[in-house]
């Protein structure tokens, strides 16, 4: 924190979910894991679970290892269709500052485009959420501590291939 | 899913995909096809249980010769996905006609129910469990596992993808058959994972209960 206005806290803040989402829907995925410290969470989680104090999760990385291999994993070995994805992100809110840690919330809804033969151009609503983001700014760069995804859309359509 | 249930089950029945399919699995030794195991079924070949015993170290050689799901040299930047704890003796996948599964890989307890939708579409729902006495470390390995399979796992190719697929492949022409003989014709229990006798056993099944008759 050190020292910044509340104002400029809260522009870090959406600085980052902002590049956040640019970064995952300009598929620049190899850069995904930097905006997360090496000691982070990463968790995509149904609402239905959350609601009912249920842990089990759709994706659930505890250290920017484990993004780094989901990355690999999707480059290298997934099968998925095709697909763009365009975030919509709204209604940023800093709820919380706790020993240098910025506790932020966020709205975000997530567009497809498939790409595939069958379905090519369309677009769905693919999912909506809440962003549950803990985040510290050293030097005024601003990294994720953790980053729990709260999916109101739980019925995944076909597959979660790229990270929300 | 879009795609007809059927699709799914039958892949669920089948040992011989995975190696195939699943690449993360069979890069890191999770599942292969030369593994011991194999495939009992009920009196009626509606239900069976797919096993698999635990890998003990195993000649790669015939992967890295060409397989395609197997990668070599690849390294995980924090394996600690892979971390499990003795538990069960190896993996077993029941799948209870019509439209229930029952999952134990390594340290993942889930059922998958499926639930058809229309003729083109169904929809599945995991719910993993643990046990009430998991101490907070058994939690831990269960919740990180869960990455490993389901809609957003790391499995690749994801069997409910699969099934799209060949849903893809085969609405185009309706009239047109084919037929792809692994391993003969006959319907019973097997003691290897290199075998579609359970897949035989469920169409079979599935043709007698809606009264369709059988060509040949």
């Amino acid at each position: 924190m050190s020292g910044m206005s509340a104002i400029e806290t809260r522009f870090a803040v959406e600085d980052l979910l902002h590049a956040y989402v640019a970064c995952l829907d300009n598929d620049e995925l190899e850069d995904w894991p930097n905006f997360f410290v090496e000691d982070c969470l990463y968790q995509v989680i149904p609402h239905e679970n959350v609601s009912q104090d249920l842990p089990i999760s759709l994706i659930y990385c505890d250290s920017r290892g484990m993004l780094q291999d989901r990355v690999t994993a999707y480059r290298k070995a997934n099968y998925y269709a095709p697909h763009l994805y365009r975030h919509v992100v709204s209604g940023v809110r800093i709820i919380g500052e706790d020993n240098g840690v910025i506790e932020a919330r966020a709205n975000y809804v997530v567009l497809q485009t498939h790409l595939d033969p069958v379905d090519y151009g369309s677009t769905e609503v693919y999912s909506a959420g809440e962003y549950r983001d803990k985040v510290i700014i050293n030097d005024g760069v601003a990294k994720l501590k953790e980053k729990i995804v709260v999916v109101d859309t739980s019925r995944i359509s076909s597959l979660l291939a790229t990270p929300l | 899913m879009n795609a007809n249930w059927k699709l799914y089950f039958e892949n669920v029945k089948d040992p011989y995909h995975a190696s195939l399919l699943h690449m993360f699995h069979a890069t890191f030794g999770l599942y292969r096809s030369s593994q011991q195991g194999g495939v009992i079924m009920d009196a009626h070949s509606r239900h069976d249980v797919l096993h698999a015993k635990p890998q003990a170290e195993e000649d790669l050689s015939t992967y890295e010769s060409g397989l395609h799901s197997y990668q070599k040299g690849y390294q995980l930047a924090d394996p600690s996905v892979l971390k499990g704890r003795p538990e069960f003796e190896g993996l077993f996948i029941q799948t209870i006609f019509p439209c229930l599964i029952v999952q134990q890989i390594a340290n993942t307890l889930a059922v998958r129910q499926v639930l058809p939708k229309a003729p083109d579409r169904f929809e599945l729902i995991f719910t993993y469990f643990g046990y009430e006495d998991d101490d907070e470390e058994m939690r831990e390995i269960r919740l990180k596992q869960a990455n490993l399979v389901g809609p957003a796992g790391l499995i690749s190719m994801e069997d409910g993808y699969a099934a799209e697929i060949v849903q893809q492949s085969v609405t185009g022409d309706h009239s047109a058959t084919s037929f792809v003989e692994m391993g003969g014709t006959e319907v019973a229990n097997e003691q290897s994972l290199i075998t579609e006798t359970a897949i035989r056993g469920f169409w079979g099944y599935y043709r007698d209960t809606m009264g369709f008759h059988a060509d040949t």
